[in-house]
Formats: structure tokens, sequence, C-alpha cells
């Protein structure tokens, strides 16, 4: 008998652990996470950037009195697993928004489910143009490639650095590298005025593009548009250093890692790429930057250095609690339908709100506009070029 | 700048010369298409970048690449043996190719399957004859490549341990009779192997400076295209396939982008299979070879 | 009375389940030349592939020299002057006649008696002399053959097994065949000897076995061999 109660406390125990229904005291948000897959470089420190915004939250007095809750749930990446995740938020979690999901093919599966369950959503990456149009609850705080180069491209006019003639050379099998390659750059360039002489590609893994640079040295340009990750801009950058082509790369966010220069170690001098985030910049992006580098180390990961897509989840944080607390939120069970709705008003209501790098507004479309960092790098460095509001 | 992209060909064959070498030696002196070979060269490059990685010096890293080349490609051989007698080609080919994804899900066990950066070991030093330039560590490569099939030609050749491989080559059991120590010749080939191929990987990844437990796999079938090309079982047809494979990849990238490249060679490697089955150079060998 | 050089007990080779050779036991003695007679299947050639080293015995027990031959990997028993001159010649075709000859000595060490013992062939052998450097390719059947043989020469055979050395050579090859083999005879080198023309090699041998599916059958010196009937009769299978 004994026995039998204890058994029976245990399973209600363990119950409670696994569903943990928010207590009344607690304003709940969903992160989907993505703690390995595609993008595992670039998602796996968003969940030290969330935790540091809703300590800072809870520490000065939460909202309307109230703390926040994070539930995580981790989707890998995959899209079938961040549509599941939206919808144990909803239904399970009684979770107010939600944090994520991080890429575009997550978000063409997550949307949906949300617009459904009427639950907000912010995605931290997704790019992709209009995807978040049809959704009156997805919202997404990133910008499209065409406005972060085309701000790239205003800078060099600005600075009258020189940009006469350019060749383009991208990635055929990365989605976004080749939409940059093939759709984003070529009408910029004709927008500036640039003669577009060459385009040359690669693959994103391949170990000799010696050929590509010897076809870019033979047309002479000032500028190469770069549509590609990290890694293949490095072989890029380390073989024209070789062949000595002395040209300006510039890049999109594919691009935009915070180590490129001192992985360079010395190749790749100005290039020059656009980004919603600069660590440098002011004291605040610095101080978060040292908060999180010590987090970072903490908990044994390479990259210490914060990129944009953890200050966008961030921000993402730092957005609903304020409006939540616009929308006078109670976090009560009863509530939560009728909570949604209001914060789905105020977030697409979002103007000029001050946040960690910028201020941020939600575009009809549910797209975030925010100020984009110029930056090229000088020595083992990036360094700022300018700053450009959309 | 033709020139330019001649000498990228060149540099760019030369690593398929290395592997499609290894591939063909196997072949040619004991019909046996050893599939590991790609695993062999990636063991080579992981194990001295895993070395570096935790702070060994590099010339005992590089050693120890070989090393590990070498004895995986022994395991092969310990292994399969039974099986090399030619009664069964088909398990022993399989065989290979269960060494070649043992050996690289390993590796992604233990070290990752991300592309990874080789340190630069090698000072970044180029010779530049006017508007060419030609790195001085691919051209290492590129000199270590013609050494070694000049020194396996003379050795095949002009030597009595390769008068023995050829008499093995063209038959085991006349061989046996005439008391060559069969076992031992392959047992030498597999070690030579296991040696050059990790040597090539070595040399990929001081050149191109990234290395991941995958990177067998593309050089490997490029490797065994510039192999059929050329001519199976002829070393100087390796080296022609090769470099004809690098040039043509360049040319292609060149015309028609990256993604066109394994397009147009291996519709030429069909093609070449339709008009001439033994390859470039192999028309005197295939016709005394065993099947 | 001479040593003992071959003893073979009680041996039997098996192809799964088919017996080639089933505890036979013969001797051959320094110095002696042994026909082997019998039938297609008969099971002489797997004799001699076993003795070679390319077939495995399942039972039975043979010393060579007083060592245990089975024991040994192939090219030991090579080394220790057990020759094989296979069926069919086995001529390495891609290879020059020079190159066969020379890996006829694999296991010797002393190059300058190989060159000495190869100039000696080509004296003997014109023919093979004018070629030396082409590939063994342009050899006539009979040609084939005294490579063959020359090339197990080389090795320094103490026994030298023979397998159907006469097969597919015209009358004038076979006399000179047989000549020859009477003058390696004479230089001390024993041989055992499996030959469809029973006549000649029982006149060039000492003793014969005859077999008969795997057995022996009959065996003695090779004068009584000629004389009797049966032989004929066993050898033909009848």
């Amino acid at each position: 008998m004994k026995h039998l109660v204890s058994g029976i406390a245990l399973t209600v125990l363990a119950a409670m652990a696994s569903t943990s229904p928010a207590s009344a005291e607690d304003l709940t948000l969903g992160f989907s996470i993505a703690k390995t897959g595609p993008f595992v470089s670039l998602t796996l420190t968003n969940e030290i950037a969330v935790d540091m915004a809703v300590e800072e939250i809870n520490a000065s007095g939460g909202v309307n009195g109230k703390k926040i809750r994070l539930i995580k749930f981790d989707t890998g990446g995959d899209p079938k697993q961040a549509s599941i995740a939206v919808s144990r938020f909803a239904k399970d979690d009684f979770a107010l928004g939600v944090i994520g999901p991080f890429s575009s093919s997550e978000c063409r599966v997550a949307f949906p489910a949300g617009e459904r369950l009427k639950i907000p959503q912010i995605a931290i990456a997704s790019a992709a143009p209009k995807l978040s149009e049809p959704f009156a609850y997805g919202f997404r705080n990133s910008i499209n490639e065409g406005a972060i180069i085309g701000s790239v491209m205003k800078a060099l006019k600005e600075k009258g650095l020189p940009a006469k003639t350019a060749a383009i050379a991208h990635a055929t099998d990365d989605v976004v590298s080749k939409a940059i390659g093939t759709k984003v750059l070529p009408p910029l360039f004709e927008q500036y005025g640039i003669e577009q002489k060459k385009t040359v590609t690669f693959q994103y893994k391949a170990f000799d593009v010696s050929t590509q640079v010897s076809q870019i040295k033979a047309e002479n340009v000032d500028i190469v548009g770069l549509g590609s990750p990290p890694e293949a801009a490095l072989k890029l950058a380390k073989e024209l250093q070789r062949q000595e082509v002395d040209v300006r790369l510039i890049a999109g966010t594919p691009a935009a890692d915070p180590d490129l220069p001192k992985r360079m170690d010395g190749a790749g001098q100005r290039m020059t790429i656009g980004a919603t985030f600069f660590g440098g910049y002011d004291e605040s992006t610095k101080s978060f930057s040292e908060a999180f580098a010590e987090r970072a180390k903490a908990a044994g990961i390479a990259r210490t250095e914060p990129n944009m897509y953890d200050v966008n989840a961030y921000q993402i944080a730092m957005i609903y609690a304020e409006v939540m607390r616009r929308a006078n939120v109670t976090g009560k069970q009863s509530e939560v339908a009728a909570e949604r709705v209001a914060i789905q008003a105020e977030l697409a209501k979002l103007k000029d709100f001050p946040t960690l790098a910028g201020e941020v507004t939600f575009n009809a479309d549910g797209d975030a506009l925010k100020p984009i960092y110029v930056m090229e790098i000088v020595g083992r460095k990036w360094e700022l070029l300018g700053v450009y509001n959309p | 700048m033709h020139v330019q992209q001649i000498v990228n060909g060149l540099m760019l064959g030369s690593v398929y010369v290395f592997v499609g070498i290894a591939f063909t030696m196997i072949i040619g002196i004991i019909n046996f298409v050893n599939f590991s070979i790609p695993a062999l060269f990636m063991l080579g490059a992981m194990t001295a970048w895993a070395l570096l990685n935790v702070g060994v010096v590099a010339p005992l890293a590089l050693v120890a690449g070989l090393l590990v080349g070498i004895v995986a490609s022994m395991a092969v051989e310990q292994v399969l043996y039974k099986r090399l007698s030619g009664r069964d080609p088909v398990i022993s080919l399989i065989g290979s190719l269960a060494f070649l994804i043992l050996y690289e899900h390993l590796v992604i066990h233990i070290l990752g399957s991300d592309q990874q950066a080789f340190p630069a070991l090698l000072p970044d030093f180029n010779i530049r004859f006017g508007d060419i330039v030609v790195g001085l560590g691919q051209l290492c490569g590129f000199a270590i490549s013609i050494l070694l099939v000049f020194g396996l030609s003379y050795l095949l050749k002009h030597t009595p341990v390769g008068r023995n491989l050829r008499a093995i080559s063209e038959s085991t059991e006349t061989a046996t009779i005439l008391g060559i120590n069969v076992r031992r010749h392959v047992q030498m080939m597999f070690v030579a192997v296991g040696l050059f191929t990790a040597l090539g990987g070595l040399l990929f990844s001081l050149n191109y400076l990234q290395v991941s437990a995958l990177m067998g796999q593309e050089i490997g079938l490029k490797a065994i295209a510039a192999m059929i090309i050329g001519g199976v079982g002829s070393i100087w047809g390796a080296v022609v396939g090769g470099m004809l494979i690098g040039i043509l990849e360049v040319t292609t990238i060149g015309l028609f982008g990256a993604d066109t490249v394994d397009i147009v060679i291996y519709a030429l490697l069909l093609l070449l299979l339709v008009v001439r089955p033994s390859g470039i150079l192999g028309g005197a060998l295939q016709s005394t070879q065993r099947i | 009375m001479p040593e003992s050089l071959l003893d073979i007990r009680d041996l039997s080779i098996s192809y799964g389940p088919i017996r080639a050779i089933s505890t036979l036991t013969l001797n051959l003695r320094e110095g002696e030349v042994v026909a082997l007679l019998g039938a297609n299947g008969a099971g002489k050639s797997s004799l001699l592939r076993c003795l070679a080293g390319l077939e495995k015995a399942s039972s039975g027990a043979v010393a060579f020299r007083g060592d245990d031959l089975l024991r040994m990997p192939p090219s030991e028993r090579v080394k220790r002057g057990l020759v094989l001159v296979p069926e069919g010649r086995q001529i390495l075709v891609t290879m020059t006649i020079e190159e066969n000859l020379l890996l006829g000595a694999t296991q010797r060490d002393d190059r300058d008696a190989v060159h000495g013992e190869i100039e000696e062939l080509y004296r003997r052998f014109p023919n093979l002399a004018e070629r030396r450097e082409l590939a063994a390719l342009c050899l006539s059947g009979g040609e084939q053959q005294m490579l063959a043989i020359g090339r197990a020469i080389l090795a320094k055979p103490k026994l030298l097994m023979l397998d159907e050395p006469s097969l597919g050579l015209s009358p004038v090859f076979v006399d000179e065949l047989f000549d020859y083999l009477a003058v390696l005879s004479e230089s001390g080198i024993s041989m055992l000897l499996v030959e469809q023309n029973t006549r000649k090699s029982l006149t060039l041998a000492d003793r014969g076995y005859v077999l008969r599916l795997g057995s022996v059958v009959t065996s003695g010196p090779a004068r009584e061999l000629l004389e009797h009937d049966d032989i004929e009769a066993a050898y033909l299978g009848s």
C-alpha cells in the first residue's frame, strides 16, 4: 500500500516535471532551438543570447510583475520538428509566443502551423523573400540580402571607393549563396552603374578555386561580389592573394563570421560585408560581447564572439518583453488565447523599438527594419565603414 | 592567361595522379579494385590534422599520418587476402568498399564530419614566371608525383622486385611455381599503396589547407576516372588520365561553370569506354591482362 | 644404397567431395627418374600440383630431403630444390625470354653463377639466344617447352617434376626433349615425370608407378613395366 502511494506520488511528480504547467506567476515563451543540424555553427550559441536576455529582464523585475519562463525545444534544424515545436508550445505549454524558428525552411512549415494555432513566432535568421507576408502571426527579425548588400554598395559610393567594374563569384550548391550571385548582385550592380564583366561559380566544398581566380584576374575588376559561406570565402580570398589579384570582395550575411578576419590570416584585406550587428559599435554592444564571450567560454564553445543571429535572438526576447508589457498580459491559462492576439497586435505595431544594436521596426510583411552595419577587414579585425538605416 | 589555366590544371591533376596510381597498381598486379584507397588518403590527412590539433609537432604528426595509412592498408590485405586469389573478385571488391565506409565512419565518430582547416605548415611561397604563378607546395606535390611515377616504372622494369611483380601480374600461379613469395609481394604492395596514398592526402592537406572525413571520396572517384581514361593497369595511363582530368576540369569551369565539371568528365569517360574501352595507353597491356 | 629424396606416405587430396588422390604412398631416391602413368583423371597432375604447393593435401605426410614438405610455403619448396615444370608450360608471354630465365632463379643469391648458367643454356638453345630480349610470346610450342625446362633448371633443382612435357609437340621436338631430359638426368637431377608417351618415359625412367582413380595399382622397375601387358590397358583407363 505504501508502495502504491509513493508510486502514485512519483508518477504525479514526474508528470508535473515533464509537462511543467505554468505557475500563475510566469509568462511562458517557447524557444525553437537547433542544437544540431545544417546551421549548427550559427545556431548553437543562440541559446546563450536568449538566456542572457531573459535573465536581464527577470533581474530587473520581470514584465508586469511576473517572471519570464523559457521552454526550449531542439528542432535539430528539421522543419518537421519546428512545426511540432510550435504546436507543443501552443497546446501543452500555454506559451504566449515563440522565439524562432531559425531558418527559412523551418519557417515554411512552422508559420502555417502557428497561424492556425494563433500563436506569434519571430524567426531568427530566415531571409527568403516574402515568406512571412501571408501570415499575421509570423514575424522575422532578419533583413533580406538585397537590403544588406545594398547598404554595402551605398557605403562604397559614399566613401568614393573604386567600384567601376565587377565580377561575381558564387557557390552553386548553397541556396542563399546562389540567390545572392544570381538574383541580388546583378540588379544592384546595374543600379549603381557598375559594369559586370564576369560570373564564376564554384561548389562550396571545392578545394581548388585557382581556375576561378585566374578568370577573375584576367578581367582586372575593382570589386568581386561574393555569394558564399565563410569557408569558401576564405579559400577564394587566399587564392586571390596567391595570384596577386588586387580586388575588394563584397559579401552579404552568409560570410558574416566574426572570426573571419582572424581566419583570413592576412588575406581578404578590405573585404566588405553588411550585417545587423557590429560588436565594437558602442558601450552596450561591447559589454554584451564581453558577457557573451564569458558564457560561451564556460560552455566550451570555440567561437566566443556573438554573431548577428545571436543578437537577433537576444532582440526577440527583448521585443517579447516589451510587447507583453504594452499588452498588459497576465499569463493566466484562461487568458492565454486572448493575450496571444494582443501580443500579435502589438508586434504588428512595433516601431523604432530601441534595443541592443539599434531600433527595430516590423514592416507590413512582418519583417524587421533595423540598422545595417557595413564593415571591412583591416588587418585581423572587422572595422566599421558606416551604419545605414533602412 | 591560358598558360596559367594549364598550370592550374596540371597542379590539380597531380592530386588525381597520386591516387590513380594506387588504384592502378593493385588492379594491374593482383586484379583487385581496392575501394579502400580513398579512405587511406583521408586517414593520412585526418591523423596528421588531429595530432597537430592537440599540439604534436609537425614532423611527428605527418609521419604518424603515413604510418596510419600503411597500417590501415595492411589491415585490408590481412582481412581480404584469402578472397584476393581471384575466385570471387566481387566479394573482395565489396570487402574493400566496407573498409572505406568503416574507416570513414570511424573518423566521423571520433573527429566529426565537418570540414576542418589544416594549419599552414609550408610558408605561402609562390614562384612567378612573368604573369604565371606557381605555388611551391603544389610544385612539390607535382614533382613528387612525377618522381614517384618514374621511380615506379624503373622499379617495375629494371629490378628483381619489379620483375617478380610483373610475373605475379601475368600469372599468380606461375609466379608461385617459380618460387616467388606472392603473399610477401602483395603485402609489400599494400604497404606501398598505404604509404603513397597517405602521402598524397598529406600533400593535398598541406596545399589546400582543408581536411574532412569524406575528403577521399570525390578525389577517389576522379582518380578512378583518371585511371580508366588513361588505361587500367598502366602507370603512365594514370598520369595521362589524371593530368587530362585536371586540365579538363579547369577548362570546363572556365567555359561552363563549376556545376558542369562532373557532367563533362564522366560523359567523356563513358564516351571513351565506347570508342576505346582499353583507355588511352591501355591497348598493349589490356590484351595480356588476366581476367 | 642412395638416400631417399622424396617420401610420400598415405597422401590424400580432395576437391570438396571429389577425391583426386587417396592414401598414395610413393618414394623416390636421389638420382632416380620415376614415371607416373595413368589415364586422364588418375590424379597425376593433382599430385604434382600438391607437391609444388598449389593444392592442399587433406591428409598424409610428405618428406623431401628429410623435411616436412607440406608445411613449407611454395617458395621454400623451390628454394630447397623441388621445382615443377607445369602442364601447358606457363611461360610468361609478356616478359622477355631472358626475364623468364631470370625468374627461374628467383630463390638464388649467386647472381654471377646464374648469368653463367643462362649463357650455357643459350649455347644449347641458340633459338632462345637470338630472341633473348623479345617477349616470350614469339616462341613456338617446342621452344617454349625448352624455355620452361631451362627456367626450372635455373632454380638448381634436386627434383624436377614435369607435367606432360611432350604434350602438343611435333615428333622432332619430342625426341629433342627426351634427349635433353636424359642429359639432365645424367647430370644428377632426379625427376618425377608425368607423361602421356608411356614408351618414351619408361625408357628414360628407372622406375614407374601406375595410378588409377587416385591410387597406385602397380609399380616396379621401368623395364618390367615396359614389358607388362596390363600397362597400356591401365593407361587407357579401361
